[in-house]
């Protein structure tokens, strides 16, 4: 317990100090940008990786969620003229909220239905932008005013998004091992063991939808500011499909494994930039690659090659020992 | 003492002080009669066995009580409080701990992490405060790894704590079922088949962990097909034939009851 969540601490010092040295290391704006996206596309993947790597529930339509912040950002903040950082609260809240009124008619689907569900609310997304003209600026768009300093040029906003994916790192992290992640894990893997738990899975469920629409809110609002100026075609179907891959490769239960699967997909397009139109072809390669290697994904592979072998029952062969009886009847008799 | 037959049962049922009552439970499947007018009574720290020959509504009778089947009449009462409307859920919160033929653990966890969810029931800790980590969810937590520790300890499975469950062998999962639905602090505890497919020491573990339950006050109700097991464990046991019952008493009685014999036991 000690070594493992050592480790975990190991790896989250390296990452961020990783993080921190990047502006440092790379001259070119271009790239920083690119380092910028990784984090605001990590910030909705590690909300949507409690949904799904966790929770067991398929999202494919998280992008939907992502335009109603970057909208609510770039409406809240330029035609509203609010301060960008209450936008930018105000945003993660609206969302969490569009993903309530999503789920409660769909969460109940079984989960191929739900996925469709989830596909047709990102579809609704794009017209609901184009057919509200008049709010969202049509096929035009809307361009989007940026944080007061020091967050004003691409380093500030590259902090920005770097604070909140820490945060939002922890938090999913706290949560994927605490009682809550038990719980969903319970939900994911056997609905009948969860009931005789006393979890309640819709409420699991929910509350889970919830957190990933904020994160899928605050993740819009700083996508539509990198951007700078949103049209609908900004919340292009593809980086759903991108945010859905980097978790299956990543694998169910990890939190780094979708964090590298993010990386890596993030930073594919623009090595490749040459051959942009490939985009999808990368995605079906590296998914099929590894469906067909390492079936349980990058950070399973990784754990069970690093992880102990106690884990594992690979030291210690003995199993079952003579219950103690005594004992037992006590710890049991301190129910009432 | 003689095993009491179908006509008389209504004498030993309907005590206040029964843990649970079932009353005159029916269910029906497409117009197959799996449990007809069934009753049967458990005190605090009482066991029950519950055998018959296959398809006679053992398994039935434990998702009846647990909830996973509506019954269609009849009542389920826990320590006088009416089950018959609530869900799975509300029912394990209410005291029924159950576990399955085939045990429904959770592969990709560590046996300390099973156990843990167990305490679910009691956890109060949101999921805003657990994602920050307030002194609430992390007092909590510390005191369910506790509880869950210290069960997996006196029931023989420490030693497994740290392992995943899909590494278990047979026994151990069994086992380890037992100590994640003693974990929601039951007051009845359903077990379905605890003994299949374990060995004759492992069946004596098992009988000392089933003892120590029913010592601790937690009504016990046993379905197996290991009769001798369930002679030697129970204090009362009900046979089933046919989704009704056949013969109820004391497990020496109902061994010699001739009907039971000629229907089950064989001579």
């Amino acid at each position: 317990m000690i070594l493992r969540s050592h480790q975990g601490l190991l790896l989250a010092v390296v990452g961020v100090g990783l993080a921190i040295a990047f502006p440092n290391l790379v001259s070119d704006r271009y790239i920083l940008r690119i380092g910028e996206m990784v984090l605001v596309y990590w910030i909705i993947v590690a909300g949507l990786n409690l949904l799904v790597g966790y929770t067991g529930l398929m999202s494919i339509g998280h992008v939907g969620l992502l335009s109603i912040g970057g909208y609510g950002f770039a409406i809240l903040a330029g035609k509203l003229g609010l301060d960008p950082f209450v936008a930018l609260a105000c945003s993660g809240a609206l969302t969490a909220v569009a993903a309530g009124v999503l789920c409660l008619p769909s969460l109940r689907l079984p989960g191929f239905y739900f996925a469709l569900a989830t596909i047709a609310f990102a579809l609704i997304m794009v017209e609901l932008a184009l057919g509200f003209s008049g709010l969202t600026g049509g096929t035009v768009g809307l361009s989007v005013p940026a944080f007061p300093a020091p967050f004003r040029r691409t380093i500030g906003e590259y902090w920005l998004a770097l604070g909140i994916a820490v945060v939002v790192t922890a938090m999913t992290w706290n949560i994927a091992h605490s009682m809550w992640g038990r719980a969903m894990i319970s939900v994911r893997d056997s609905d009948v063991a969860a009931q005789s738990m006393a979890v309640s899975i819709f409420r699991t469920k929910l509350t889970v939808f919830l957190f990933s629409g904020f994160c899928a809110g605050i993740a819009g609002a700083l996508f539509a500011r990198a951007q700078s100026h949103i049209t609908p075609e900004a919340f292009n179907f593809d980086l759903s499909l991108m945010f859905f891959t980097a978790i299956i490769i990543g694998g169910r239960g990890s939190i780094v494994g979708p964090m590298l699967g993010t990386l890596l997909l993030a930073v594919i397009p623009d090595v490749f930039a040459s051959m942009q139109r490939y985009t999808a072809f990368f995605y079906g390669g590296i998914l099929l690659l590894v469906v067909l290697a390492i079936p349980q994904g990058l950070g399973v592979w990784v754990r069970e090659h690093l992880g102990r072998a106690g884990e594992r029952g690979e030291t210690d062969r003995r199993g079952a020992e003579a219950p103690n009886m005594a004992t037992l009847s006590a710890l049991l008799r301190e129910n009432d | 003492m003689h095993a009491i037959h179908p006509d008389a049962r209504h004498s030993v049922v309907a005590l206040g002080s029964d843990t649970l009552a079932v009353r005159h439970v029916s269910k029906t499947f497409g117009g197959l009669k799996a449990v007809s007018d069934v009753s049967l009574a458990i005190r605090a720290g009482q066991i029950h066995g519950l055998i018959g020959p296959n398809g006679s509504g053992k398994t039935t009778m434990l998702n009846l009580v647990s909830g996973y089947y509506a019954i269609d009449e009849g009542s389920v009462m826990l320590c006088g409080q009416e089950m018959s409307p609530l869900d799975v859920r509300s029912r394990a919160r209410a005291g029924i701990a159950r576990t399955f033929q085939k045990p429904r653990l959770l592969p990709s966890l560590t046996v300390l992490d099973n156990v843990m969810l167990g305490g679910w029931g009691g956890v109060r800790a949101g999921f805003l405060e657990t994602a920050m980590s307030l002194p609430r969810p992390r007092r909590e937590e510390r005191q369910l790894r506790e509880r869950a520790r210290a069960l997996l300890d006196a029931s023989g499975l420490g030693k497994l704590a740290q392992r995943r469950c899909e590494y278990l062998e047979h026994a151990e999962r069994r086992f380890l079922e037992i100590v994640r639905a003693l974990m929601i602090r039951p007051k009845i505890l359903l077990l379905d088949e605890p003994a299949g497919g374990l060995t004759g020491l492992e069946i004596d573990y098992l009988g000392q962990i089933i003892r120590s339950v029913a010592d601790a006050g937690i009504g016990v109700m046993l379905v197996e097909h290991h009769t001798d097991f369930v002679f030697r464990l129970s204090d009362h046991v009900t046979v089933l034939n046919l989704g009704r019952t056949l013969a109820e008493g004391t497990p020496d009685a109902v061994r010699n009851d001739a009907e039971v014999i000629r229907v089950y036991l064989g001579s």
